[in-house]
């Protein structure tokens, strides 16, 4: 199959650059995202590849062909360059049925492609409502369409912007595993651009977590999650404890342990962050934790998990501390109970203060 | 930490950006540039001019010109307010009897040309005409010096005909305004405890202001491109003026000097006009449109508000009508045998070249720039698109002085070169009128195009490319068939312009070439406006189409509903 390599892009609107000097590569028959807030380039890095943005600064490849350089004054349209593109608003043609919508991109001459189309609609169950408009289909039927009239071309790479935020949260969750099947099915190369982690990771062989125009750290699933380079690549899935200190002795002191810090400079100012998932509480039942103990302010039951609010007040030289803790099941003790916190250090890092 | 800035300075980024030179792009500029050339040439020619009539311009005609030009336009404008805000309001916010039909027949004047119902009022009114004949019968009178009756070829009665047929361009838009507004507004001055007048010259009336001053400033470029109902008037107006100095006083130059005046003032009023719409996005606050609640009137209230709206209908459309078809039924014969069927064809088939070449050159400009996204390009559009509002007569000196300029230069060009004298092979053809048609309604067909255009999302275009579909093919199998609708109604409007323009088919018509619109002008001059019945009538009959359409349209235009027009099977 093929693969999808940027080189040194950088693009701006307006005089205003929203992405610097950007290299990745998608491989060949993976699933690769492209995961950060909205307003961090990612769509423009999409539009660039797809040829629908005209490229202002560096390269793209996709396979061996080289379809837009600016070195070399090459910069194919979209049209030229056999990309499959789903978008957010799945923009099916309304004036055309769903089968006219998805065969819309096959040429004339490849009737095995036609053929390919009659059978995948018949598998995604939308063959009933072949001669159906978009506006008569739900959001998931419109959104398969859309994933259909993709392919349908065969493209050598495809790219989905954001594709399922427009349904709604049940619907999401059991549309993203029929996507994901059909996907390594075909076993076409993916770029995939959304702004929520957990869809990113379960999406993707290959996650690049964007901010602010560049790519911050490109990695595994895991090891966004659990070697994050940065604080705010650990930010990305949801608030965490963020506790200041100072690094002596390549550890940072906290009111609930020591932090390895041999990374950081000594002596100078650093933070840990601590997932709420990486605490875990334990009842004291009266035992004694000192004449300063933690204790529960606050416990909310959220479903499948307890968020619990814990803390302790500033005596002193020590400067108390306030944490956020998700505790799996239910877990809803007393306000004021004493309890002991525990830290998961797969789910603490420590990073130079900003 | 921050890696160095890219170098992406502005000549790079020129030359990038035309790496794809498409031909949309280059057509839609070299049409842009071709359509306004007509307007540069009228401002090059008043400032290049030598032989200077100006001066004496200024001290004999010229005041007369400005000051009637301006009360004309002033009452119109004033009049055309007053008759289409009233009525908007009436049928959208109130409830009577008729309501309904009223809403649609208000707009059928605007199928009559001015110089048509002029003609028909003077027949009517004048001193041998059946009103002054009835009087005289009825008390006894014997000549003019016993009674005082308005003299109808004035200034004043200019003024009426024009409102009677203009008005519903300020109706049709405060209507819209009136529809658009959240009904929260309207409430929420109730609850304050003002009640329905208070409520209209408080809330309505000022929020309805920018619909209102464009209706109002479409209303006075139409009058101030009249020349059928001023010249039988008598009235002497800047159009008059430019028609008089260039083909009596033989001044090319002269009229091009009055052109340009004409032309910073049109400017102006576009300027205005264009400052409305843009402040009009920003007026509606919440989102929330229920059907408007409407006033119910009581039974004298409900006559009053029904009558407000008959007369309108009755003056401006009834009354004219009947007197045409009377005339066409009695003088059928004469009129028929005449070259009604020849100047009919000629009508339809200027019109109609007209529509096709306006539609297909609006779709191309509206198209281009929608995909090149270009900043010059949609000024040049814009530019391009000023023609509907310059005056017949300005336009004409634009169009055919390059027109035969280029003749002279094919001429001798062919005559150098093969020895064969072209002579004059577009000024005063067929083509001439043509260009100048599409030149002064190309606006009607990209405005409409560009309103369509734009209510089909750009990730269409987008889904169509990255499908392997050029802009070409994009538009044919995507865009094309979305604004099937859009597009007819565009050539629907030109065509029926095209129907009822007079003054630049006058100037630039070949040699005993008649349209409907000329012949009834020519057969007005002559007094013989009995047998223009039947040639007026069908320009009329023409007009409606566009009222239909239109009417068609406006019951459904509140927001969150789509228009009937874009709704496709």
């Amino acid at each position: 199959m093929t693969m999808l390599r940027l080189e040194d892009v950088s693009h701006g609107f307006h005089g205003v650059p929203v992405v610097w000097d950007v290299s990745f590569t998608a491989r060949s028959a993976e699933v690769t995202c492209l995961l950060g807030p909205s307003g961090c380039g990612k769509t423009t890095l999409l539009r660039i590849a797809a040829g629908l943005e005209r490229l202002q600064q560096g390269r793209v490849t996709l396979g061996d062909r080289v379809v837009a350089d600016t070195g070399a004054g090459i910069d194919l349209p979209a049209e030229q360059r056999s990309v499959g593109m789903m978008f957010q608003d799945y923009a099916l043609f309304p004036h055309l049925t769903l089968y006219e919508n998805v065969v819309f991109g096959i040429p004339a001459r490849r009737s095995d492609r036609r053929e390919w189309a009659r059978r995948a609609l018949d598998q995604t169950g939308l063959a009933g409502l072949a001669q159906s408009y978009p506006h008569m289909l739900s959001g998931g039927q419109q959104q398969r369409a859309a994933l259909l009239r993709a392919m349908a071309p065969e493209p050598r790479v495809l790219l989905l912007d954001e594709p399922f935020s427009g349904l709604d949260i049940t619907l999401r969750l059991q549309v993203r595993e029929e996507f994901l099947a059909f996907l390594k099915q075909t076993g076409v190369t993916t770029l995939l651009v959304t702004h929520d982690p957990e869809e990113g990771m379960f999406m993707s062989d290959h996650v690049l977590v964007m901010g602010g125009g560049r790519v911050l750290q490109a990695a595994t699933p895991a090891d966004v999650y659990f070697k994050p380079v940065n604080d705010y690549v650990a930010e990305l899935f949801g608030p965490v404890n963020r506790i200041p200190g100072t690094v002596r002795a390549g550890a940072v002191e906290t009111p609930i342990g020591c932090f390895n810090a041999a990374h950081l400079t000594e002596g100078t100012p650093a933070q840990v962050l601590i997932r709420p998932e990486g605490i875990t509480l334990t009842l004291t039942h009266g035992d004694s934790t000192g004449e300063n103990p933690v204790t529960v302010l606050s416990a909310r039951l959220v479903g499948r998990s307890t968020f619990v609010r814990v803390g302790c007040r500033a005596t002193g030289t020590n400067r108390g501390i306030d944490l956020r803790a998700r505790m799996p099941g239910v877990f809803l003790p007393e306000l004021g109970s004493a309890v002991l916190v525990d830290v998961n250090l797969s789910h603490a890092f420590v990073f130079p203060s900003r | 930490m921050t890696p160095a800035v890219p170098v992406m300075n502005q000549s790079t980024r020129w030359r990038l950006a035309r790496l794809r030179i498409d031909v949309w792009w280059l057509g839609a500029i070299v049409i842009a540039a071709l359509v306004a050339i007509p307007l540069l040439t009228v401002i090059l020619l008043a400032l290049a001019s030598n032989d200077d009539i100006w001066p004496h311009l200024a001290s004999t005609v010229l005041p007369h010109y400005i000051k009637t030009t301006l009360v004309l336009s002033g009452s119109v404008g004033f009049g055309t307010f007053v008759i289409g805000t009233g009525t908007a309001w009436l049928v959208t916010l109130c409830r009577f009897p008729g309501r309904r039909v009223f809403e649609c027949a208000l707009l059928l004047p605007m199928a009559v040309p001015a110089y048509i119902i002029a003609y028909v009022y003077t027949d009517v009114l004048e001193y041998a005409g059946p009103v002054q004949g009835l009087l005289r019968e009825a008390f006894g009178w014997t000549s003019s010096r016993d009674y005082w009756f308005p003299e109808i070829r004035s200034l004043g009665g200019a003024v009426s005909m024009m409102t009677l047929v203009l008005y519903p361009y300020v109706y049709l838009l405060a209507r819209a305004a009136f529809l658009e507004q959240s009904v929260c507004v309207l409430e929420v001055s109730r609850t304050l405890g003002r009640g329905p007048w208070r409520s209209f010259f408080t809330v309505a009336l000022p929020l309805a202001r920018p619909a209102i001053v464009i209706g109002t400033s479409l209303v006075i470029m139409e009058t101030l491109n009249d020349f059928g109902t001023v010249d039988f008037f008598a009235v002497n107006t800047f159009t008059v003026g430019i028609y008089d100095v260039w083909l009596n006083m033989n001044s090319l130059s002269g009229a091009a000097q009055l052109a340009s005046v004409l032309l910073l003032f049109v400017l102006g009023l576009v300027a205005l006009e264009r400052a409305n719409r843009r402040s009009q996005r920003f007026h509606h606050t919440t989102s929330k449109y229920r059907p408007l609640p409407g006033y119910r009137l009581g039974a004298w209230h409900a006559m009053g508000a029904a009558s407000a709206c008959l007369v309108p209908i009755l003056l401006g459309f009834a009354v004219p009508c009947g007197v045409l078809l009377k005339h066409a039924i009695v003088h059928f014969d004469e009129a028929s045998a005449g070259e009604y069927l020849a100047h009919t064809f000629n009508s339809l088939t200027l019109s109609f070249l007209a529509a096709a070449v306006t539609v297909v050159l609006g779709l191309f400009l509206a198209y281009g720039s929608r995909i090149s996204g270009d900043r010059l390009l949609g000024g040049l559009v814009r530019f391009a698109a000023v023609g509907y509002a310059i005056p017949g007569a300005v336009l004409a000196v634009g169009v055919l002085h390059p027109l035969g300029r280029f003749d002279n230069f094919l001429d001798s060009l062919m005559r150098g070169t093969f020895g064969i004298s072209t002579g004059l092979l577009l000024s005063g053809t067929i083509i001439a009128i043509t260009v100048g048609y599409v030149v002064r309604f190309l606006a009607l067909s990209v405005g409409t195009v560009e309103a369509s255009l734009a209510k089909i999302t750009p990730s269409m275009d987008d889904a169509a490319r990255t499908l392997g579909i050029g802009p070409g093919a994009t538009l044919r199998r995507v865009h094309l068939p979305i604004m099937r609708a859009s597009i007819l109604t565009a050539g629907v409007l030109v065509f029926v312009d095209g129907m009822k323009e007079l003054p630049m088919t006058l100037i630039m018509r070949p040699f005993n070439f008649e349209t409907l619109a000329t012949n009834v002008y020519q057969l007005a001059s002559r007094e013989l406006l009995e047998q223009s019945g039947l040639g007026s009538l069908t320009i009329v009959a023409a007009g409606i189409l566009p009222v239909l359409v239109i009417s068609l349209v406006i019951g459904r235009s509140r927001p969150g509903q789509e228009g009937a027009l874009e709704v496709d099977p």
